[in-house]
Parts: C-alpha cells; sequence; structure tokens
C-alpha cells in the first residue's frame, strides 16, 4: 500500500487535526483524573471541545494600550512553534513526519518558543497581573530550561546522536532508559509540569494573585489558540518522554498507552501538592534538579566512557 | 491612557502597584486591597473596605427587638447564630430574663456546629490561596455534612436563626442525637486526616511555617481576637474568658498554639474544629431538661448592656442601648474579624512574597459582610512607628539567611 | 478572685480622672468610669501603659442630657478577662471636637473614623481622615447614624436616600 499523499498527513493523520483532536483528549483526560483524585466528578469528555468552540466564537477585546499586531500575532506564532515542534516528534507511534540530524535541538527550541511567546504575549499587555506573570513565566522558564534540556539530552548521549529518530531507534532497542536514568526521566517528568506551568509550578497563572497571569487580558480566538497550543505541547512533550525514556516506539497502541500512564502520574502530582512560590521553584530546579541531572550526565559519561 | 501613565509613574519610583479586588477571582466578595512590590516582594499594602456597606446599624434603630435579631443575623450568613445569640443576650439581659437551661445547650451546640462549618470553609479557602486544591475539594465535601446537620435540624444551611427572644425555636431530639452521632464521629477521623496533612505535607509545610509570623505580644497589645490570637499563643475565648449562653454550663477547651504562623492558625483552627465535635457529643447526651423559651416582654426596661461571643472568626462585640421602647436605641456591632484586619495585615504584610499575601489574608479569615465598613492602613516608609520597620526588616533579613 | 482584681486596678487606675466610676447592678463584669473629655488621651494612656486590657471598639451614641440638650455619647470599651472596663464621656453637639488615642493605640483609627463619619465628631490629629464607610458623593455635614437624620431628600423614602449612589 503506498503511502496516502503528504498533504493529507500533514492536515489529517497522524498531523494536524489529528493531533488537535488528541490534544483536547488529552485535556479532558487530564482534567478527569484529577477532579476524580480530588473527590469531585469531572467534566465530560466533550468539555475540551465545547470550551474551545466558545472560546472560538467568542468576541476577541483588544485593550487600547497594547500592540496589536503583536497582540495578535504572538498566539499564532506560539501554536505555529508547537505545530511545527510535533513535526519532529513520533506522535502517536507514528515515525516523525520529518527528521533531520539534530531535531532534537530544533524541537526544544520550538517548544521554548511557546513559552517565550507566553512571555511576550503577558509583557506587551500592560496589565498588572499580565505583567506580573509574564516575569513569572520567563523566570520560571530559566529554572526548569536548563535541567529539563540536560534530561532530555541524557538519551541523545546515550545514543550518541541528535537525531530524535535515532535516539528512539536505540531506547527500542535497550532497557528501558526510565530504569537506566531514573534521575533523568523523573526530571523530565516535572520539567513537563514546570513548562506548562501545571500546578504545583502553576505561579505564572495562580490565579488567587494575579488572575490568570500573563493571559489575563487575552480572550475569544487568542486565548482559544493559546490554550490549544499548551494542549499540543503537553501530547508532544510526553511524546518524547514516552519514546526516550519508555522503550521507543514499538507498538502504537501501547505508545499511546504510555503516554496516558505519564499524564495520570503528572495528574496525581498536581493534585497532591501545594503550589510552589516561584522563588520556591527556582530554588528548587537549580538547587535540586539541576545539580541532580549533571550527577546523571557524569555518570552516564563514566559509564560510556568506561 | 491613564493606566498607561499610571504604570510610568509608579515605575519611575520603582515601585508596582498591584490591585487585587473589588472584583478578583481571589476574593469571594468585595474589598480592595492594594500591594505595593519591589520585585516580588510586597513592601507596602493598602486596605479598602465597605463596598457592601448596609448601614444595618441604622436599620435596627427602627425595629423592634425581635425584627433585629432576624436582620443582624443577616450580617453575616457564615456567623449568623454568632450575631443573633450576641444581640439576644444583651436584650434578653437587659429584660432581665434567664432562658432555661435546655435553651442555653441548644444555643451552644449550633454556635459549635456554625463553628465547624466555618472554620471547614475557611481551611478549604485558605487551602485555595496557596494553591492546593486537593484540599480545598476535600474539606468542602466534609464541609456538605455540617450543612445537612444543618439542614435537617434547623431547616436551613445559612441563617438558621436558632434564636428567639427568651430561648431557641428548635429542640434535640434523641432521634436527632442518634442521626448526628456517627457523622460527627466520621468528621471527627477526616479532622484528624487533615491535622496529619497540614503536619507533615513538605510542600504544604514550605508555604505555611515561619509565614505570616505575628508575636505574642504584639498580638495581645493590637486587640487580635479569635484563632488568628490563640495561634499567637495569646488566650483569648470569650466561651471561656467571658463565658455566655451554653458555656457557663458546659466549659469548652481552650485551644492554643505558641508557633505564630500560619501554620499554627491552621493547627488551632483544626484543632478547634475536633473540640467542638467533642463538645457537641458531651453537650447532646447532657442536655439538661425543661423548657425552650421564657417569657419575653415586647418593652425592654432601659438600660445598657454589653456582650462578647466568640464567633468562629473572633470576639464578636455587640452594645445595647434601651430606652425603654420596643425599638433599641443604638445597636453598635464590632464584627469579628474587623480587628484583626488592622493588626496582622498591617504588621504583617510587607517584607512578604507577593504569592503569601493570599495565605497571609486568609489566615485572619476575613469576612467581608462581616466587616461592611472600610479600611485603610497605609503605612509608608516615613511612618512615626519605628518598630513596625525594624520589625520587618529584621524579619526579611531572617528570611534570606 | 482574678475578676475583682481587674476591677479594682481599673478603678484604681482611673480614680485620678473620674468621681464618677459605677458597676451597673445589671452587668457585674462591667465598669464605667465617666470622665472629662480633656483627659481622654492621659486615661487611656494610663490603661495601655499599666497593661490593662486592650481595646475593644469606641461606641457613639446620640443621647440627650438631663435638660434635654442633645449630645453624643461616647464609649472606649476595653477588656481583661471578664471584665469589660469603659471609658465615657458626653459631648455637646457645639463642642464636638476630641483629641485621638491613635498615638497610644493605632489599631484605633478605624473606630475613630466610624465615630467621625457618622456623627461628626471632629478627632483632631487623627491620622487618616479620608472617607471611611459612606460613599464619596455624600454630602458634608451630613452625619447619617445621628437621629435627626432619615433620609437625604425628605420628599423621599428613607430606602431611596440610602441608595444615594
Amino acid at each position: 500500500m503506498s503511502a496516502p499523499h503528504p498533504i493529507i498527513c500533514l492536515l489529517l493523520f497522524p498531523g494536524g487535526l489529528m493531533l488537535l483532536a488528541s490534544s483536547l483528549f488529552y485535556e479532558w483526560l487530564e482534567r478527569k483524573l484529577v477532579a476524580r483524585f480530588q473527590n469531585r466528578i469531572g467534566p465530560k469528555v466533550y468539555q475540551p471541545v465545547a470550551d474551545m468552540l466558545k472560546l472560538i466564537v467568542k468576541e476577541e477585546v483588544i485593550p487600547k494600550s497594547v500592540n496589536r499586531t503583536l497582540f495578535i500575532l504572538l498566539p499564532i506564532f506560539g501554536f505555529a512553534c508547537v505545530m511545527t515542534a510535533s513535526l519532529y516528534v513520533p506522535m502517536f507511534g507514528v515515525d516523525a513526519a520529518i527528521g533531520m540530524s539534530g531535531d532534537l535541538v530544533i524541537t526544544m527550541y520550538l517548544l521554548s518558543a511557546m513559552s517565550v511567546c507566553l512571555g511576550m504575549a503577558g509583557a506587551n499587555s500592560l496589565n498588572r497581573f499580565a505583567v506580573v506573570g509574564a516575569t513569572r513565566t520567563l523566570t520560571q522558564l530559566f529554572a526548569y530550561e536548563a535541567p529539563f534540556m540536560l534530561s532530555l539530552l541524557l538519551p541523545a548521549i546515550a545514543a550518541q546522536s541528535w537525531n530524535i529518530a535515532t535516539i528512539t531507534k536505540y531506547a527500542e532497542g535497550k532497557t528501558w532508559m526510565m530504569l537506566t536514568l531514573p534521575i533523568g526521566f523523573v526530571i523530565s517528568i516535572i520539567g513537563v509540569m514546570g513548562k506548562l506551568e501545571i500546578p504545583p509550578f502553576d505561579a505564572p497563572e495562580a490565579e488567587s494573585e494575579i488572575v490568570s497571569g500573563a493571559l489575563s487580558e487575552y480572550s475569544g480566538r487568542g486565548l482559544a489558540l493559546f490554550r490549544i497550543a499548551k494542549n499540543v505541547e503537553l501530547v508532544v512533550c510526553l511524546s518524547l518522554i514516552a519514546a526516550f525514556y519508555l522503550g521507543g516506539i514499538g507498538n502504537p497502541l501501547l505508545f499511546i498507552l504510555k503516554t496516558f500512564v505519564l499524564l495520570a502520574v503528572i495528574a496525581l502530582l498536581q493534585s497532591s501538592l501545594t503550589r510552589f512560590r516561584i522563588d520556591q521553584t527556582i530554588g528548587l530546579w537549580w538547587q535540586v534538579g539541576a545539580i541532580l541531572s549533571l550527577a546523571q550526565l557524569m555518570v552516564l559519561i563514566m559509564v560510556k566512557v568506561l | 491612557m491613564t493606566e498607561l501613565q499610571e504604570i510610568n509613574k509608579s515605575t519611575s519610583a520603582k515601585k508596582y502597584i498591584v490591585p487585587i479586588g473589588p472584583q478578583h477571582p481571589a476574593l469571594k466578595e468585595p474589598g480592595h486591597f492594594q500591594f505595593t512590590v519591589e520585585g516580588e516582594i510586597v513592601v507596602d499594602a493598602t486596605i479598602r473596605l465597605g463596598y457592601v456597606h448596609r448601614g444595618i446599624e441604622k436599620a435596627a434603630e427602627q425595629r423592634n427587638y425581635t425584627q433585629v435579631l432576624y436582620l443582624v443575623e443577616r450580617v453575616c450568613g457564615i456567623c449568623s447564630h454568632s450575631h443573633g445569640t450576641a444581640f439576644i443576650q444583651c436584650a434578653e439581659k437587659l429584660a432581665g430574663v434567664e432562658i432555661p437551661p435546655r435553651a442555653k445547650a441548644v444555643r451552644a451546640i449550633a454556635g459549635e456546629i456554625e463553628r465547624l462549618h466555618s472554620h471547614l470553609l475557611w481551611l478549604g479557602v485558605a487551602s485555595h490561596g496557596g494553591g492546593f486544591d486537593s484540599m480545598f475539594m476535600y474539606s468542602w465535601r466534609d464541609r456538605e455534612i455540617v450543612m445537612e446537620i444543618l439542614e435537617n435540624f434547623f431547616g436551613n444551611r445559612v441563617n438558621y436563626s436558632v434564636n428567639i427572644p427568651g430561648g431557641v425555636k428548635e429542640d434535640i431530639t434523641t432521634e436527632f442525637i442518634d442521626q448526628v452521632t456517627p457523622k460527627l464521629e466520621y468528621l471527627k477521623k477526616r479532622m484528624e486526616y487533615y491535622l496529619d496533612v497540614i503536619n507533615t505535607d513538605i510542600t504544604f509545610r514550605q508555604r505555611t511555617v515561619n509565614i505570616g509570623k505575628i508575636g505574642k505580644v504584639e498580638t495581645d497589645k493590637l486587640g487580635a481576637t479569635g484563632p488568628t490570637a490563640r495561634a499567637s499563643g495569646v488566650a483569648r475565648d470569650m466561651r471561656i474568658t467571658r463565658p455566655y449562653d451554653g458555656y457557663d454550663l458546659f466549659p469548652v477547651n481552650i485551644v492554643t498554639d505558641d508557633r505564630c504562623d500560619l501554620n499554627a492558625r491552621f493547627v488551632v483552627r483544626i484543632k478547634e474544629c475536633i473540640e467542638s465535635i467533642l463538645y457537641i457529643i458531651d453537650v447532646m447526651n447532657r442536655m439538661p431538661d425543661g423548657e425552650l423559651t421564657a417569657k419575653m416582654p415586647r418593652k425592654i426596661p432601659a438600660g445598657e448592656y454589653m456582650s462578647s461571643v466568640e464567633a468562629p472568626r473572633g470576639e464578636l462585640f455587640y452594645f445595647v442601648r434601651s430606652n425603654g421602647t420596643e425599638n433599641p436605641d443604638r445597636v453598635k456591632i464590632r464584627t469579628a474579624s474587623l480587628c484583626n484586619w488592622g493588626t496582622v495585615v498591617s504588621s504583617v504584610a510587607k517584607g512578604h512574597k507577593l504569592a503569601d499575601m493570599p495565605m497571609i489574608l486568609s489566615g485572619i479569615d476575613p469576612c467581608f459582610s462581616c466587616n461592611d465598613r472600610m479600611v485603610q492602613i497605609s503605612r509608608g516608609k516615613n511612618d512615626s512607628e519605628v518598630w513596625t520597620w525594624e520589625q520587618l526588616r529584621k524579619y526579611g533579613i531572617e528570611y534570606y539567611q | 478572685m482574678e475578676n475583682m482584681e481587674s476591677i479594682n486596678k481599673f478603678r484604681e487606675l482611673m480614680a485620678e480622672f473620674s468621681q464618677n466610676i459605677e458597676i451597673p447592678a445589671i452587668q457585674p463584669s462591667r465598669i464605667d468610669a465617666f470622665i472629662n473629655p480633656a483627659d481622654l488621651v492621659p486615661a487611656v494612656k494610663k490603661l495601655h501603659d499599666s497593661d490593662w486590657g486592650y481595646l475593644i471598639t469606641i461606641s457613639a451614641y446620640d443621647t440627650v442630657d438631663d435638660q434635654g440638650t442633645p449630645q453624643i455619647g461616647l464609649v472606649y470599651h476595653f477588656g481583661e478577662r471578664e471584665i469589660i472596663g469603659s471609658i465615657r464621656f458626653f459631648l455637646p453637639y457645639d463642642q464636638l471636637t476630641i483629641e485621638s488615642i491613635c498615638p497610644v493605640i493605632p489599631s484605633a483609627t478605624l473606630y475613630e473614623r466610624e465615630c467621625m463619619e457618622l456623627y461628626g465628631i471632629d478627632i483632631i490629629d487623627t491620622p487618616d481622615r479620608s472617607r471611611l464607610l459612606i460613599p464619596d458623593d455624600w454630602p458634608e455635614d451630613v452625619f447619617p447614624m445621628r437621629k435627626s437624620f432619615i433620609s437625604l431628600d425628605q420628599s423621599q423614602p428613607a430606602e431611596n436616600g440610602e441608595n444615594h449612589d
């Protein structure tokens, strides 16, 4: 059977629409799991879809004092970044659409660009909550970025390649790397939580302090795009971790199941921890996260060399 | 563009004002706070209340005692029984009416159930302020049990109006006791579990231990009351120091804590809940026999009476003047959390991280409808009260060591 | 008894300011000292310095004296154990000026401003004189808690007057 037309691949399966739909499903799953952990009932499966539709249909309010072009472009740019990042990642157990040497670096760069977009959107809003939120978003970016990058670097060093496809191939043949590189695995999971501002790292959008942080001024389409972008980022990050640490792609169904398990772990963590203050977040990442991942790196290099 | 100018002005002074309220997701009721921040550190706090001022004290002068009883119960939906008790106690004492012991016991039980539901509500709100939503969801689910008790017993979830002039309108039946005891015992287990969580959970302790400290001497001098005072080691509990209806017959144990911080406020409130549960079970099984009401005259003899009631949030003070007619001449209400505003917020807020503000604020359990008045506390660097700054500087230095 | 000790100490402390200290028959746990308005700050300072209780609140009420002249009664409530000790005095309508006790007890500012606004008492030296309770567009020289106040607009029912904002 010949491969379907590349356009169909890009727009429907495994890219584009499929990714959007699945990102909404992941959001639902996360919300539902958190709700059950918190002794609540939780949303219906179509709730995220309904939320998105509502946001897209709603009027978008653009504050007078902002730079209009930036205000409109930033969500689109952020969304585009994560969608592009998904092209390099083996989504749903299907080989990545594009592969080249060094695509891991590009992916990590694109994922960070999304956070920068968020920060810029907040700073552009001139709303005090948004500015404080943006400051915190960017501060947090500097906190988790280095350990998170290191944690993705570890499999790369183990496989001695910067290519995601090569690393996944390598991971398939070996024992699960979550067992051989346990610290890296834990840090990558927590790094995703920091990246997506999931509790307890939700200081940048702590509603009891600064409303919704950087996104306080966003409504309608802009907000919808940012939210979808975050959901897609979640799926991309989970796929990346599952591919690296949980034994490569293998069976696509099994692969999706693995990402669900990772999501469940994140949901459990987020419902059992109290929000960190931004200074505590930074302290945790630099004092514990960075040092541990460096230690893991040392161990890995030692093993490789010896 | 005014907002821009404001921002420019504030940045030129290297200060940034974060307004919270009157409408803000952190606030369930209207209030307005302005935190001046330098980075993440709060250097000044301004509070302004009064968006829900309803003129209840004036309205009370134009109504008769029975009407005023129901009016003051609506000062606050959470501590309505305390307001009713404090007011009607003044009227009864002025009229020289001694209510029957059974009525006293019912009033005390109602007061303790109210304390339970208020503290559980607070536990949820304060946890949410700190971003611990699971505790919020769990404690509010358990609060539902208390609300059910209130609904079954008094017919209403809030504003249950147990008091009538000269007594109470609901009796505690054996059927009620059988129904409530298992629920309370379950609740006691839950409270013990929460106590365990707040004392052992690392992330929760990180956000509460040594946060919002206020020393024993200051607490005493500034006139803080209720759990806020007791968490600073000040043994001030109106149920014990000025025993009133019910508590004169059945004494209650006081709960204090010497650690003076936010965690102590959690511990004191949860331990008080456990005390309340034990107290309710104890009183229910020792209910005195007799009537529920005593006869109360319509016209109250001229005179003055001051009564203090331990509301869930602190000391509730009523000063009632009667001029011998059916209507009171003056009803002065000093609500329970008002005295804590000026003390804890003004002396504790500055020097903390912005992120700690919601928890510090909710630490005193502020009640906006309670404080139907406007407060403005603003203390700059050239403040005459030197101790505040010294204390804060000292605090700040210790904080970063 | 501790309570008797508190009462006696209050009596002792207030003796130099007041000829008229009474314990009302209706409430034996209460003691009222009627003082001269000019002695307010020294009296409060003395209580504060000797650690007698904490300030509960300041109450004002509109009343008449023996001749039927309207006057404002002020009560400074202090609480110590079971005892409520009050420093009280009366201000005739043409002399509604007293000194602030905020230098002694800073937390009194709320209660003082309430009296200023609702009863029109002029408290000199109080740190903050801005509007506390009533709306910003409320007319000057209208004091809603006085007995003479019915509504802002006499032709309208009181409820509408209250919702002036």
